[in-house]
């Protein structure tokens, strides 16, 4: 018995190193910001401040905008909630009003219940909340929240009719992953990838770059979240972007439309009911659909049925239909011919110029 | 409610261990064999039912459907059971010897249910005779420091190789295997030596952590794999390739069959239905026939060349110089095993022509030398399997675990570390479930 104790505790100390390791790598280099947060606490902070801030990298930006929301002085007049194809969307295409910009890349309506649930915390609805929506919002293979803003998300989801219960619990489930994933050899391996790569050099302790004006070479993010882009993302000619959409196309198809064989029942009713919420409480609605590149719309609307069954064609569909039925404004379409758009208002597949998408209102406006 | 296949377990278990019971109270072999032939019609129609019905019916289907009959057959979907495939092969041998009179009938039940269900090996193998491990159940197993510093050495080294060589070579095979049309020439030469090693590390690292976790509890199990790329010939090969399966059909059929004895055609005839039944066991699909069947040409024609260039007094190439010869006789083997593999492995015999052929063309359109590699990854890789072989050549004929127990402790140490340290920056996590578990 003494053979067999001693025999275990020297091994264990000889090895207890090696999840000590691990853990501190991983808490140190946090790729995912799972248990830091300072500095997208720091982006929030410069941005909440005014200032427009450049070369900030590898941040969760859920976790900035959960920053942001709770550290807002006082209630915005519109707020635009989306994808990275929102994200240019800036104050002055709005009315000038008092604007935010909370566009997650990748959004999805996880992400509009989370960061809702966020504003509602804080007492702070915005008068006018612009959802632009992506065709993917329905497809069930494609949720996913970040664990950031997850439990607004899971107070929103109790409101909306789901047990409580069941969300507590994969709440509870979710915090202790947080911390199983210190000693986690999947996570070791993101963290040492970015201290190999540099990504993590990237996210630096000291001050954060404030740009002096909203400088053009390198893309920065505006006080009020929206984004401006690069020089180089701005000077793509159309004939360097239809190469991209081939390239995009060639490596990764439809982005977050395969395996789209049905508008989810659960996913239409959560935002139906998202909805709903919003007017009861006096949000005004505008739905926006941010338009594709003509060859990638292309592309999306004759996908192998192996691919995606439902086409954007059929969420625009029911999001036109929606809109009439709620008596809610609708802006743009995915199909940028019939918005008179061509590929030069476009600087990949996916995203438009921000003129493209200033026009968008303007013309609503018009209507 | 439980199910035929949660049972299938319980089931192979009771009867096994009733027919057990059953031949010990007869003395003669005709008295007995009513029991044995119940013990095979259970675990061999369990086998059947999960294993082959499915492939059956699409048979018959076919053969119907070419004669112009009706040929609307229901296809029943079974999930296999884990582990069928060893289980019952292990309670089998159980029954064979206990009937040919080479095993005393288990009479306790509980040590006969661990027997059949022993964790360890219960899932991929090895698949252990009644003579050896039964026994063992019987006796005590205090502590030992260098039989659990063993077994620790002995998981150690088949995690390392099922995480970090196995899980990566996955990655560039399944691309490369599922889309034939689509992959170049060199492509699917690399993925085939890259397939002949996954496999490997897949079911020898499963082998090392079944026997290490066993010899940590004090259970010797027995040895599956012995550097069979090693191996100088076909016939040497299956003495060190899933030794368990190999020595199981040798001695309940290869013998029974009559084996050697007899004239030449009966002899290859029984080698033949050896290997063809070999591969069946692996699945119901033509490329494991096709596998089994590669194998036993492989064997036939090995044995056949011998005794003609003996028989003609043909000198031994490189007689002067063995280690040459050896070498060359190995990497012979190797491409030999190497060219079945593409069998095993291919998705149907359809797609194994196509990748032979665009091997042998030396296609050049489709995914290129890298794959869904990056230089990075396949030199991490290449490097993986070289080590590998490195250890294998060091080690010799000793197991990993002793060779490893002969070093200083400072290299010891470190060994543990580098393999610890080596599985958490280069393994491949990813839910890659061990190959055998399929069978």
């Amino acid at each position: 018995m003494k053979q067999r104790r001693t025999f275990i505790l020297s091994r264990l100390a000889m090895l207890a190193p090696i999840p000590l390791v691990v853990a501190f790598v991983n808490y140190t280099t946090d790729p995912a910001s799972l248990y830091g947060g300072s500095y997208e606490e720091r982006i929030a902070s410069v941005l909440l401040a005014g200032d427009t801030i450049q070369f900030v990298y590898d941040y969760d930006e859920g976790r900035v905008q959960k920053h942001y929301v709770e550290g807002l002085p006082a209630r915005r007049e519109v707020a635009v909630m989306g994808s990275s194809r929102a994200r240019q969307i800036h104050r002055g295409m709005t009315g000038d009003r008092s604007f935010v910009n909370n566009a997650v890349s990748g959004a999805n309506l996880e992400h509009y219940l989370a960061i809702y649930g966020l504003y509602r915390r804080r007492g702070l609805l915005p008068g006018t909340l612009v959802l632009g929506l992506d065709p993917w919002i329905f497809n069930e293979t494609v949720a996913d929240c970040p664990a950031s803003i997850r439990s607004s998300y899971y107070q929103i989801l109790a409101l909306l009719g789901p047990e409580v219960y069941h969300n507590v619990l994969r709440e509870y489930k979710a915090s202790i992953r947080i911390y199983v994933e210190l000693f986690s050899p999947s996570y070791f391996q993101e963290s040492i990838r970015a201290r190999l790569d540099g990504s993590a050099a990237r996210r630096p302790a000291g001050a954060l770059r404030v740009a002096p004006a909203a400088s053009q070479e390198a893309g920065a993010i505006r006080s009020d979240l929206s984004r401006i882009l690069s020089d180089a993302q701005r000077r793509r000619s159309p004939t360097e972007v239809r190469q991209m959409v081939r390239n995009r196309i060639a490596e990764s198809g439809a982005f977050m439309l395969q395996g789209y064989h049905a508008l989810d029942p659960q996913r239409v009713s959560l935002f139906e009911g998202f909805l709903a919420l919003v007017q009861e409480e006096g949000v005004q609605v505008v739905l926006l659909l941010p338009p594709f590149h003509p060859a990638y719309y292309d592309y999306l609307t004759t996908l192998k049925s192996n691919v995606s069954t439902v086409t954007v064609r059929d969420v625009e569909a029911y999001l036109k239909v929606l809109a009439q039925a709620k008596g809610l404004r609708l802006v743009g379409s995915y199909d940028p011919l019939a918005l008179g758009l061509t590929a030069s208002d476009f600087i990949d597949g996916l995203h438009p110029r921000t003129e493209t998408l200033a026009k968008l209102f303007r013309d609503a406006g018009k209507r | 409610m439980p199910t035929l296949r949660d049972c299938a377990l319980m089931v192979s278990t009771l009867v096994d261990y009733w027919m057990g019971l059953e031949m010990g109270k007869r003395s003669s072999p005709a008295e007995r064999r009513p029991f044995l032939v119940l013990s095979l019609i259970v675990n061999l129609g369990l086998l059947c039912a999960f294993k082959y019905l499915g492939f059956l019916c699409e048979v018959m289907r076919l053969l119907l459907y070419s004669l112009n009959l009706p040929h609307e057959l229901p296809v029943p979907e079974l999930l296999l059971p884990v582990g069928i495939s060893f289980y019952t092969f292990q309670t089998l041998s159980y029954s064979i010897d206990v009937y040919r009179g080479d095993k005393e009938p288990e009479k306790h039940l509980g040590r006969f249910a661990l027997y059949v269900s022993f964790f360890p090996q219960l899932v991929a193998g090895p698949i252990e005779r009644s003579r050896r491990l039964l026994p063992q159940f019987y006796k005590e197993h205090p502590f030992d420091i260098t039989r659990v510093s063993n077994g620790l050495r002995q998981m150690l080294w088949g995690f390392f190789k099922k995480l970090v060589i196995a899980n990566r070579l996955g990655v560039y095979v399944d691309a490369v295997y599922d889309n034939p049309a689509d992959s170049s020439g060199i492509a699917i030469l690399i993925a085939t030596y890259f397939f002949a090693f996954q496999i490997y590390c897949d079911f020898s690292g499963y082998s090392d952590i079944a026997i290490g976790t066993a010899r940590i509890l004090g259970y010797d199990l027995m040895e599956n794999f012995r550097r069979p790329y090693f191996s100088t010939s076909i016939r040497e090969f299956w003495s060190r390739w899933h030794i368990s399966l190999s020595t199981w059909f040798r001695d309940y059929l290869y013998i029974p069959l009559g084996g050697n004895r007899g004239s030449t055609t009966r002899w290859f005839l029984n080698i033949f239905l050896v290997f063809l039944l070999s591969g069946l066991w692996h699945g119901a699909n033509s490329t494991f026939l096709e596998w089994g069947a590669l194998h036993g040409t492989y064997f036939i024609l090995f044995i056949g060349l011998s005794r003609f260039l003996h028989a003609v007094g043909w000198p031994r190439p490189f007689a002067r110089h063995p280690r040459i010869r050896r070498a060359l006789a190995a990497l012979f083997t190797f491409h030999l095993v190497l060219f079945a593999w593409i069998f095993f492995r291919a998705n149907s015999v359809s797609d194994a022509a196509q990748l032979i052929g665009r091997m042998a063309c030396a296609e050049a359109s489709g995914v290129g030398i890298l794959g869904p590699f990056s230089a990075r990854k396949m030199a991490i890789a290449v490097g993986a399997i070289l080590f590998m072989e490195l250890v294998h050549l060091c080690q010799g004929e000793t197991d990993i675990a002793t060779y490893v127990s002969e070093r200083p402790l400072w290299i010891r140490w470190a060994t543990y570390y580098a393999l610890i340290f080596a599985i958490l920056c280069l393994g491949v996590f990813d839910q890659s479930p061990f190959i055998y578990f399929q069978f």
